[in-house]
């Protein structure tokens, strides 16, 4: 009876407290909404190894021949074997032509790649380090290239140690190569040896005003070869994509293999040299950048038939970079013919439209 | 009227009571021969071999389940789309400098030494401090399971005669 009064004491005091505690919900006005803004974004940290067995690509009535069309072969174009790991150590011939060119443990490092989405900024990427403070970077084996016939190898391709870590000791070896005083700036990772320069990409689609205007009164945007889909038909037509990307790679080496033998590019340096004292000589590394390019499909006259066709259009290819390739050789990096730099490169103004024949 | 009604229905239950065991079918199976003159129908499609183009291939077109009289066959479809990628580009391109460096120099007691090519600009030039794209259209890549990989450039230059224009400031021996 004692137990039944303490609970029968215990309901009554819950029953008071609700109808004593209350709230009351008041809406916020718009502008009041429109300062909240939750902080979201993505961030992946990966450890990655993928095999895949063929990419390839088809066409289906291969190459007109000299007496005209309609007389080619189906042809496939294609890369087979494909392997993405690290192995810390230089890949040999044995563990190209391996069936599994990667153990369990040979995973390529992806760190703090971070993904932001903005109404107005659009997609924002943001990748701090691929590959280790070692210069162990992504390796990627593609055992057989495929030009056409699909029982017919055109020998491997090879990239090793693919990353956004510069080392002092590839930097060093490039400045005495070429007569630069190019330093790294501090990552603030705390690494020896050299600096990671994050790899940066934002991507926006935009709506031109034929867009604006066709929502805004009703006006039906043409459809020519667009299934009509309610609400979707005028986007598929009027958006636009910009892509902005900021990036600087090492590739140790990037080759083509045949049969054992390698002809390729060794100690390979993607940046854009900054002159930060003003003194026309460029003294840190930067990113290479590709700025605002542009792509679209636009109605376009084919230069082949002089019809109308729809075609990708990509304005505003402008992309500037310097490349630096300590060794071009045949056989083995030590077998070189020679070094090589591009400074400067600029290729703003270039645009191109692809479509089909 | 209700025992009318009543009399009918027993009428009917009794005679399909009586009826049901006096009716019967036999499942009887079909010879080999007899089964392969039928057909299931199957998705209309049509193949092309990439190892044997010239091979022709059958096709499944009947209606129904039925006996087949002759087996159609056709070599590609015409709703299969052409193929092949055309490109038509605007090409400017400015380097300020391609070095080549040889780092044992001539010889055996050779020293290192480099070519360099400073200030190459690529485009349509005729006002080199005001540099325009030059055109190159009709660049087409095919696959072709004889000739491979198959690169045709249509048009260099535009039709007035105006080129690619290559300038390059100097080049240097170091």
């Amino acid at each position: 009876m004692h137990n039944n009064a303490w609970k029968l004491a215990g309901g009554f005091v819950l029953l008071f407290t609700t109808l004593t505690i209350h709230a009351e919900l008041v809406p916020l006005a718009d502008a009041e909404l429109s300062q909240a803004h939750a902080q979201a974004s993505i961030e992946l940290d990966l450890q990655i190894q993928t095999s895949i067995e063929s990419i390839t690509y088809e066409d289906n009535d291969g190459a007109p021949s000299g007496s005209g069309v309609g007389d080619g072969v189906a042809g496939v174009l294609g890369l087979k074997g494909v392997h993405l790991g690290s192995l810390k150590r230089p890949i040999t011939a044995d563990d190209f032509n391996s069936e599994r060119p990667f153990s369990d443990n040979d995973l390529a490092i992806i760190d703090n790649l971070v993904i932001d989405v903005d109404n107005h900024e659009g997609m924002r990427i943001n990748l701090e380090r691929l590959g280790d403070a070692k210069g162990n970077g992504l390796d990627i084996v593609v055992q057989h290239l495929v030009l056409g016939n699909e029982d017919t190898s055109a020998g491997g391709l090879l990239i090793e140690d693919l990353s956004n870590f510069i080392s002092d000791d590839q930097l060093a070896a490039s400045n005495q190569l070429f007569g630069s005083q190019l330093v790294t700036v501090d990552d603030g990772l705390n690494t020896r040896g050299g600096n990671f320069i994050p790899l940066q990409a934002q991507i926006v689609t935009e709506q031109n005003s034929a867009l604006t205007t066709a929502f805004s009164t009703g006006i039906e945007l043409p459809t020519e070869d667009v299934t009509p889909i309610v609400g979707i038909t005028a986007l598929a037509n009027a958006t636009d994509m910009t892509i902005n990307s900021a990036f600087a790679l090492s590739i140790a080496k990037v080759a083509w293999v045949d049969d054992g033998g390698e002809f390729g590019l060794a100690g390979l340096l993607v940046y854009q040299g900054i002159d930060t004292d003003g003194d026309g000589i460029d003294d840190q590394v930067g990113p290479a950048q590709l700025t605002n390019l542009k792509m679209q499909t636009v109605a376009h006259t084919s230069s082949i038939t002089g019809e109308t066709v729809q075609a990708m259009h990509f304005s505003n290819i402008d992309f500037k970079a310097d490349i630096a390739i300590n060794s071009i050789y045949v056989g083995q990096p030590e077998n070189s013919l020679g070094s090589l730099l591009i400074k400067g490169l600029d290729t703003s103004g270039t645009q191109v439209w692809m479509y089909s024949h | 009227m209700l025992q009318s009604v009543v009399k009918s229905f027993n009428c009917v239950l009794l005679s399909v009571v009586f009826s049901a065991p006096l009716a019967f079918a036999e499942l009887v199976e079909l010879n080999e021969g007899e089964l392969a003159l039928f057909r299931g129908q199957a998705a209309k499609s049509s193949v092309v071999s990439f190892k044997e183009p010239d091979a022709q291939q059958s096709q499944s077109l009947q209606s129904g389940l039925g006996p087949v009289s002759a087996q159609s066959s056709v070599t590609q479809s015409s709703s299969v789309p052409s193929a092949g990628i055309t490109l038509d580009i605007d090409l400017q391109m400015h380097i300020d400098e391609i070095r080549w460096v040889d780092v044992d120099g001539a010889g055996p007691n050779g020293t290192q030494g480099a070519v360099s090519i400073r200030g190459l600009s690529i485009g349509h030039l005729d006002d080199i401090n005001n540099p325009a794209p030059a055109q190159i259209r009709g660049v087409t890549m095919d696959v072709d399971g004889r000739d491979g990989l198959v690169i045709g450039i249509g048009q260099i230059g535009d039709t007035q005669g105006n080129g690619i224009d290559m300038y390059i400031e100097s080049v240097q021996f170091r």
